[in-house]
């Protein structure tokens, strides 16, 4: 859940070291490295102390077998080829996809949907903001709780709802067809406070005087949308978009809460399969390896999004 | 967007105030770090110490029945014992710490992993605590068919676990909604009368599907689920070498073949994959549904529902007879590498002995014991009406078949064969067997 | 605020005023019929559980359901309480994540600095390792960290889920980073000429310029604390060191649950959280006012 979070940089230049170019005069003072590993000491610390170690661990694991504590043994590639031809782990993998096209697009677009109106909204704004945010705050058990109880074929009211009106209610969370999607509903509707905040953040740091300044040049409240608010905001857009889909690819909670641990071939997602394969069937090899190539598709991803950023981020200033 | 101007005025404009309490801000922060191992040892002594731990996973009201067994435990053994519950996913945690070679004294042990803690050694051999003329518990206590699962699956010698207490698989039903269904006899008093037949259950099925609601739940795809509709019509599951044959026995296709044609029917819903207690018994505590298979942790649950509840043991071809049925048990086990191993193991000794089942077990508790003879306490209260039918099913049952719980694999691919396989609806009984039986074989390398 | 912007915006309100007055109002209505709906459906399954936990048993999966109980009652309540130390864990849930909370936002908002502002020897690189750490599931590396904890003898103490996200926070740096990114140069230089060292122009001229996204971040590093549960599970064995969420776990029994005593401790655990955003979500407003834009 925590990778759902995002900030907004509306002033941010992901990755860009543009800054240096328009300043030839600077040159790098002395103590500069000194001031630098100073103030990231801290942060530094924890990464070093908490983080490299078992990082390296689970990534070097990949290429052994390793049941959790008997000994292990030198597996060179067997894990990869193993993953990579597992029929289902290709089908998680493809949910894991499929989810992610659902879920970071559907949040985005509601988040940033619901920032604007509520914009203006007045004096009800904080009402509104907090109703939204109560999914936020709720608790995977009650989130379990509470959607298998609105998932639930015979006893659901949406199900109801819909047979009312003559529409058929599938089995949510059994129809393989809906599995993902109705996760990727349960993740929009946690998910939607937080794009709310942010884009809400992002939103209010833009400074008026622009938006006047074009509402006098006589455009339209679109205009205003699309020709300043949203290129103001494409800093805040592309952070938000790295995070979700890194959170989004990660997706587990979800998954084990509804169906614990015998989840259908429909609703399995990469994570999932990492933690089964570990910890059900006592092949950490085999899921460290998963973990990897994982790791190396979300760099990917990440990568391609700053590369693209030249294209449609704009950065003031 | 920061404007040149705007933003160094109101930098500027705001230094005093925003200063002052940044320095508050950073002062706490500091404290706060400082205070933080302070406060996390005030909290508790480290990790190790003295003492005996013992890890489970059951909440309230059984933890505190644990508290109390752990407090006259640290009386007797001399040492302090404590609980450990385990709130969440008890693999994750066990393996995190039988890989950090710390672990509990003692710990509960499912079944989907006991082969494999056997097989690297990982817990303690019991049967020379058991032969000990002090043991607190002896071997005949048990009902034979609930701990063939904590010995080596490659059939060497060797016990390396006990049954805490088990839950065989009863047939729950709501006695009102069978009566507006129109079914004259209820299931216990057919069982009494010696007419709970297959037929007898089909019967009844039509009758609640005829009105509008369902008549019986199927839990899920694990073996527990399904199994007890085998070998209740006297179908043969594994035969005396450990081998899955249900594909080939004529009784079991005979249970198989009736078992498919309520699925079909609708007298019989698959409830899918769900997770524990979601699936079926929510729908049973709404009274949709008339009956589901599931042990005695209903019951609490069942006691504060408004509507007549009893049970019956699965059906059988003679209408009389308790067949072997599925019963889901839980092991406690003792740690191969805990420092004081005859505290551990008279622990364990003191914990699974009659004696200690009964401290556990009355006064409400969910379970039924797996020893024999404690027959106060399945009909505690008069609930169930016919509860004490649970120690005789406890008696002729099984918990789960060594071929099964020698791979970890299977175990867990199980459930999500088997639902697939309903779900598409479209094998018969041979097919199907079929399948699982080559999954089941699958597991041995 | 300067004069400047007074007149702009004057001007402005002078000029919607005089623009057709009807449409203003269909477009109100609209937005807060819009808005309406969806809180509303946001907001019901939090509305069901908080009802719920009020609940008998035989009425929270009564069929047609109904969203208020009809038989008030708090036996979930009191087997909530009985069942565990609420108020122990809600002692250890408030201080841990409100330490983890305060140091790592002066840690990530030094780190962010650093990245923003100094050119230092590595810092793409170390960069990059800060995004990676986000991108392996946390599952995969909890035995080494079981071990290393061991080593430190942090098991079964809060050290050892205060220490490392307070210490580490990869997301916490790259958002604030961001921010940084965009604070003009001037002001800084600005500051340098007056004679303040790296230091000085931390504490007085970016950190004031950071409350926004400090607050931001401040609200979810604090939910994520609150409602933190595997590591807690992991790495916690005595009950009364356990946070609310493993408090609230312990109502979801392994074959069955304690519906009402579930509903309850999950409404004990959401709702300090919900008056902690109720407060808080003023801030990310106001703490732009400061900054010189209108809000």
């Amino acid at each position: 859940m925590a990778l759902l979070t995002a900030g907004s940089g509306t002033r941010a230049q992901p990755g860009s070291r543009n800054h240096e170019v328009h300043r030839s005069r600077r040159r790098r003072p002395r103590g500069d490295n000194v001031a630098a590993y100073l103030f990231l000491a801290p942060q530094l610390l924890g990464l070093v102390v908490f983080m490299i170690g078992p990082l390296l661990f689970a990534l070097v694991l990949a290429f052994y077998h390793w049941d959790g504590f008997g000994t292990r043994s030198f597996a060179g590639l067997s894990n990869f080829a193993d993953v990579l031809s597992s029929p289902r782990i290709r089908r998680s993998a493809v949910n894991t996809l499929w989810f992610t096209l659902l879920q970071v697009p559907g949040l985005m677009l509601t988040g940033f949907f619901f920032a604007v109106l509520m914009q203006r909204a007045g004096k009800l704004t904080p009402v509104y903001r907090l109703a939204f945010f109560a999914p936020v705050i709720t608790s995977s058990v009650a989130v379990a709780a509470i959607w298998l109880w609105l998932f639930n074929p015979d006893i659901s009211p949406v199900s109801n709802a819909l047979r009312a009106i003559g529409l058929p209610a599938p089995n949510w969370l059994q129809d393989a067809r809906f599995v993902i999607p109705s996760l990727a509903v349960v993740g929009i509707w946690q998910g939607l406070g937080y794009m709310l905040v942010m884009f809400m953040a992002g939103l209010q740091s833009i400074n008026r005087t622009v938006l006047e300044a074009a509402e006098l040049d006589g455009c339209s409240e679109w205009q205003k949308l699309r020709h300043v608010t949203i290129p103001l905001l494409s800093p805040t857009i592309l952070f938000l978009s790295i995070t979700s889909i890194i959170g989004s690819f990660q997706v587990f909670d979800y998954i084990y809460v509804f169906f614990g641990g015998t989840a259908p071939d429909s609703s399995r997602t990469i994570v999932y399969e990492v933690v089964q394969t570990a910890f059900s069937e006592f092949n950490f090899g085999e899921a460290s390896a998963l973990a990897l190539l994982l790791f190396l598709a979300l760099l990917g991803v990440t990568g391609l999004q700053l590369a693209a950023q030249k294209r449609w981020v704009f950065y003031s200033e | 967007m920061f404007s040149h101007n705007n933003v160094i005025k109101g930098a500027a404009a705001t230094p005093a105030v925003d200063r002052r309490s940044l320095l508050k801000a950073g002062m706490f922060a500091g404290l706060a770090l400082t205070a933080a191992p302070a406060l996390a040892a005030c909290g508790g002594g480290s990790g190790g110490g003295p003492g005996l731990k013992w890890a489970g996973w059951d909440g309230p009201p059984q933890s505190e029945r644990f508290n109390e067994f752990s407090d006259k435990m640290t009386k007797k053994l001399g040492v302090e014992v404590t609980y450990q519950q385990v709130v969440g996913d008890y693999l994750s945690k066990l393996l995190t710490q039988l890989s950090g070679g710390a672990a509990p004294a003692a710990f509960y042990v499912g079944d989907i992993y006991m082969a494999k803690l056997i097989e690297t050694k990982q817990v303690l051999d019991l049967t020379d605590y058991l032969d000990s003329s002090d043991a607190a518990v002896k071997l005949d206590d048990f009902h034979e068919g609930l701990y063939q699962w904590c010995k080596p699956a490659d059939g060497g010698s060797g016990l390396f676990g006990l049954p805490v207490d088990c839950n065989p698989t009863v047939f729950w039903f709501n006695k009102d909604l069978l009566a507006e269904a129109g079914v004259s006899t209820d299931p216990a008093a057919q069982f009494d009368a010696g007419t709970w037949t297959q037929d007898a259950l089909t019967d009844m099925l039509d009758k609640v599907r005829a009105k509008g609601k369902k008549g019986l739940m199927l839990g899920g795809g694990n073996w527990f689920d399904w199994f007890g509709w085998v070998s209740t019509f006297g179908g043969t599951l594994f035969d005396e070498s450990g081998a899955p044959v249900f594909d080939t026995d004529p009784k079991a296709q005979e249970a198989l073949a009736w078992l498919f044609e309520q699925l079909k029917s609708g007298n019989m819903t698959y409830a899918g994959a769900l997770p524990e207690g979601q699936g079926a018994e929510p729908l049973f505590f709404a009274e949709q549904v008339a009956a589901i298979t599931t042990g005695r942790t209903v019951l609490p649950n069942l006691k504060k529902l408004k509507f007549d509840y009893d049970m019956a043991p699965y059906p059988s071809l003679s209408g009389k007879d308790v067949m072997p049925v599925p019963v889901n048990t839980a092991a406690l086990s003792v740690y191969a590498k805990t420092k004081d191993q005859a505290k551990a193991l008279e622990f364990l000794g003191n914990f699974v002995s009659p004696e200690g089942q009964e401290f556990r077990l009355s006064g409400g508790g969910n379970a039924v014991p797996s020893v024999k003879g404690l027959d106060g306490i399945v009909t505690e209260d008069d609930a169930p009406a016919h509860g004490s039918l649970f120690n005789d099913i406890a008696a002729a049952g099984y918990a789960v078949p060594p071929a099964m719980s020698a791979n970890a694999t299977v175990l867990s691919e199980l459930p999500n064969l088997v639902d697939k396989m309903f779900k598409a609806g479209n094998e018969t009984p041979k097919s199907f067997s079929g399948k699982v039986v080559q999954l089941i074989n699958s597991g041995k390398s | 605020m300067s004069a400047y912007s007074n007149t702009i915006s004057r001007a402005v309100t002078t000029y919607k005023r005089t623009s057709g007055s009807g449409r203003p109002t269909l477009h109100k209505l609209l937005l807060h019929a819009v808005l309406l709906v969806f809180a509303v459906a946001m907001a019901l399954p939090f509305a069901w559980m908080l009802f719920s936990s009020f609940k008998p048993l035989g009425e929270i999966f009564m069929q047609p359901p109904k969203l208020l109980p009809q038989d008030w009652n708090v036996e979930g309540y009191r087997t909530a309480f009985s069942g565990a130390d609420f108020v122990r864990g809600f002692w250890n849930s408030t201080y841990i994540a409100v330490t983890v909370t305060a140091v790592s936002l002066l840690t990530s908002a030094m780190a962010a600095y650093a990245f923003a502002r100094i050119d230092f020897w590595g810092s793409r690189g170390l960069f990059v390792v800060f995004l990676a750490t986000m991108m392996v599931p946390g599952q995969l590396t909890i035995i080494p960290m079981y071990i290393i904890m061991g080593w430190l003898g942090w098991v079964d103490t809060h050290a050892a889920i205060i220490v490392p996200p307070a210490l580490f926070n990869a997301f916490g740096v790259f958002l604030l980073r961001q921010y940084v990114k965009g604070i003009p140069l001037e002001l800084e230089e600005a500051a340098r000429l007056d004679g303040a060292g790296r230091i000085r122009t931390f504490v007085s001229i970016i950190l004031p310029l950071l409350r926004t996204p400090l607050t931001a971040l401040g609200i979810f590093t604090f939910l994520g604390q609150w409602n933190n549960f595997f590591y807690p599970l992991i790495f916690l064995n005595s009950s009364d060191k356990f946070t609310l969420p493993l408090l609230v776990n312990q109502f979801k029994g392994m074959y069955a649950s304690d519906w009402p005593a579930l509903m309850a401790a999950t409404t004990l655990l959401a709702a300090p959280m919900l008056i902690v955003f109720a407060i808080a979500q003023r801030q990310i407003v106001e703490g732009v006012a400061l900054s010189g834009s209108k809000s």
